[in-house]
């Protein structure tokens, strides 16, 4: 008979989906006080991690300081360093030979958000001579310059900028182990889990493990990576690929160490479409994390190597490159009975969003939020969280898609097969459709939950120069007075911030040696 | 601007130190370095808060000696206008550094651009490739002065753990002028000090923080003398 109670949560798995659901888990429901739950943790001493993506995005900070993590310890011990959007570098045409063009993905919303006032009619009737990222976000032009979000007398988790992390995601869980299991009343053991044990009705009563024997636990989250352990092996709930419409399968990964010791580190994630992928650049504190996503039907292993240390250029020499096999989709349900999947376990896509990392604190502080401490709630939870998830992902796989398919790049069939109607999705081209007539609007995102709103369609999609035909319809946008003030601030803002920001790299050195003030 | 350079025996052989009463060079210092040794003397004398270095975004206390940046309301061509003289401006253009943390070493070291560090009037400091007995007695008040601020870090670190510092704004209303916000000053929170659990209480006792806590707290009556002075 199963008691009535969910007390015992399992986490089988660590790395950063478990730890950083354990951590999330802890806090939430004050695990350690009387009458809350245990959360413990199995981890395998023997499987290394696989760092899935070593950017994250700005509800990181949240997460971070709502489980009580010093900024400045985490980003010294880490790593890590300050990000502030995305530069897609060759995306929106075929480059001829030695050119560049490219645009900003910013993360800051805040001082210039288009929820209020859109600017994008304006800049499409031309009020600004500015590409559209540079004219509507002064933090597009700070990326440019190399400069930090913030100062070091800004409070932790404080921003002047909107900003995310890039970390090193192997030591990132070695932290957030370390903070589980010292502050947040976290068990752990090492241990492999050799077979789940099932309940006559499906649900799950427990694993066997080699060195800890049987462990039983009323719920289970199952961070095993790809292998889906629990969810997939155990509990059969198959995978729905993707591959129809993303097509990166497949990276090659490189860890480049600066040349000197004060390089500059670039403040933003630097994405470069190339003939059958695109590579990331990601500047670390010590390193920069470089790699090359692309479509094993479009390109050879020895080809991609090839183009990844052409990319990177002489720094490459010496260096080796490791391949890591990508399974991109989803699970069809990522919660069943008394089990759900966090990470690459429930689902994967391509890095081109960092969107990995944000997803697994978004499922986290669902569970958190939402967890059935009584087993007759289970069903309720069980399906409003598999619908919700299914509609993130999918919006996810809807917004890297567009990254893509409105691309003039056709010199090779990977861009020809990307941009065909048949690889995107008909919710995509619907919103497409109404696009090419009316620029975005807070309206098209009307869902609480979606992982990419407003801002983040408008900045690629002009960013990539989408053609939006508002000229049966200019009556509509009479505002070009409060346009022109809104533009003439964006420079003011630019110019101040340039004044007292210092450069990414001397914030970084300072956080490291003096961390950042409390207040 | 300053120009720390470490004392040099050859170097420095034919250098002299004056000493000038009227502290020239914080005329227009706004506010000045206090150590938590200093607080129940200073706080008779000036406002205490803390502010944020700017290059190391690190709390440290201050005196509060002027409204607006540039502005010293205690300085006077004709004489200092406040009881207490804060050490690290009586010790300067002497200060004393550690070259590796908790050695427990320190170096000499002098604002070579200081115009009381020169080589035509005030007191020898090397005689025979030694310090003189007038050197060493500064040197000692200068060392005494950096063992205080391994003090104050403590006392502010623990000031920090307890939540007991709390921003404070100063909403300024010069006579015929535009009201202004004098912002970056912190100060000890009254409500969260008397929510201290005993225990929390009894650990600001260690290094005398109790004293240095009310000594804050005293110094605050202090901020309406120092506005008074702006009218005068």
């Amino acid at each position: 008979m199963l008691k009535p109670t969910l007390d015992d949560i399992i986490i089988v798995g660590g790395g950063t989906a478990g730890w950083l659901t354990a951590a999330i888990l802890a806090k939430k429901l004050n695990a350690g006080t009387a009458g809350s739950v245990q959360i413990t943790v199995i981890e395998s001493p023997d499987i290394p991690i696989i760092g899935v993506g070593e950017g994250t995005w700005p509800t990181m900070r949240t997460t971070l300081q709502s489980v009580g993590v010093d900024e400045g310890e985490f980003m010294r011990e880490c790593d890590a360093t300050f990000k502030q959007g995305a530069e897609f570098v060759n995306w929106q045409h075929t480059p001829a030979a030695g050119e560049t063009h490219s645009y900003f993905h910013p993360l800051s919303a805040v001082f210039h958000s288009s929820y209020d006032f859109n600017l994008a009619p304006y800049w499409l009737q031309g009020a600004s001579e500015l590409p559209y990222d540079l004219a509507v976000a002064s933090q597009s032009r700070i990326c440019q310059l190399g400069l930090a979000p913030k100062k070091i007398t800004t409070p932790a988790f404080a921003a002047l900028q909107n900003y995310a992390y890039h970390f090193n995601a192997v030591k990132f869980a070695a932290f957030m182990k370390k903070h589980c299991t010292e502050k947040l009343a976290v068990h752990f053991i090492a241990a492999n889990v050799q077979q789940v044990r099932l309940h006559p009705c499906g649900a799950i009563a427990g694993v066997l493990t080699d060195s800890h024997g049987d462990i039983n636990g009323d719920f289970f989250v199952d961070c095993t990576g790809s292998k889906a352990l629990l969810l997939g092996e155990a509990l059969g709930v198959g995978w729905h690929s993707i591959n129809d419409v993303i097509f990166n399968d497949t990276a090659l990964a490189m860890q480049v160490p600066y040349p000197t010791a004060d390089w500059p580190i670039a403040t933003h994630t630097i994405a470069t479409a190339h003939e059958a992928g695109w590579t990331w650049d990601i500047g670390l504190h010590n390193r920069r994390g470089v790699g090359y996503v692309y479509s094993s039907a479009h390109s050879t292993d020895q080809r991609a190597e090839q183009i990844l240390r052409q990319h990177i250029g002489e720094q490459a020499e010496g260096l080796e490159a490791r391949k890591i096999k990508l399974n991109l989709g989803y699970r069809q349900q990522f919660w069943q009975q008394n089990c759900v999947a966090i990470g690459m376990s429930a689902a994967f896509i391509e890095p081109l969003e960092a969107s990995a990392i944000f997803l697994i604190e978004a499922a986290a502080n669902m569970l958190a939020e939402q967890f059935p401490r009584s087993r007759a709630a289970l069903g309720f939870v069980e399906k409003k969280f598999n619908d919700t998830f299914k509609l993130r992902w999918d919006k996810s796989i809807d917004f890297i898609k567009l990254h893509y398919c409105i691309s003039q790049r056709r010199d090779t069939a990977y861009w020809v097969d990307n941009c065909a109607d048949s690889s995107i999705p008909d919710s995509l081209q619907q919103r497409l459709a109404h696009w090419r007539l009316h620029p975005p609007g807070k309206y098209d995102f009307d869902y609480a939950f979606e992982p990419f709103v407003l801002d983040s369609y408008l900045f690629v999609l002009y960013g990539m120069k989408f053609n939006t035909d508002l000229s049966h319809n200019l009556s509509s946008y009479p505002d070009k007075q409060r346009a022109q003030q809104l533009f003439a601030e964006i420079d003011r803002t630019t110019a101040l911030l340039q004044q007292q920001l210092p450069t990414h790299r001397e914030l970084i050195d300072k956080v490291y040696r003096y961390g950042l003030p409390k207040l | 601007m300053t120009n720390i350079v470490a004392l040099d025996s050859q170097q420095h052989q034919q250098h002299k130190l004056r000493e000038d009463p009227l502290f020239p060079h914080i005329a227009s210092a706004h506010i000045l370095p206090l150590e938590v040794t200093e607080f129940a003397a200073a706080a008779v004398s000036f406002p205490i808060v803390f502010v944020k270095d700017s290059a190391t975004g690190q709390f440290r206390a201050c005196a509060l000696t002027g409204l607006q940046p540039g502005q010293n309301l205690y300085w006077q061509p004709s004489g200092w206008q406040a009881a207490y003289i804060p050490l690290a401006v009586r010790n300067y253009p002497l200060l004393a550094v550690q070259p590796e943390a908790q050695s427990g070493d320190y170096i000499i070291a002098v604002d070579a651009d200081s115009p009381l560090f020169n080589q035509h009037s005030g007191e020898v400091l090397f005689a025979a490739d030694k310090g003189t007995a007038y050197l060493q007695q500064r040197a000692r008040s200068a060392i005494a002065l950096a063992q205080s601020s391994a003090l104050t870090q403590q006392f502010i670190a623990r000031l920090l753990e307890l939540e007991l510092l709390v921003a404070r704004t100063l909403t300024l209303t010069p006579k015929g002028a535009e009201p202004y916000d004098l912002t970056g000053l912190y100060g000890i929170n009254e409500q969260r000090l008397a929510q201290l659990t005993a225990e929390q209480w009894l650990s600001l006792r260690a290094n005398n923080g109790l004293l240095a806590v009310h000594a804050v707290l005293m110094s605050m009556s202090q901020l309406p003398l120092l506005v008074g002075r702006l009218a005068q």
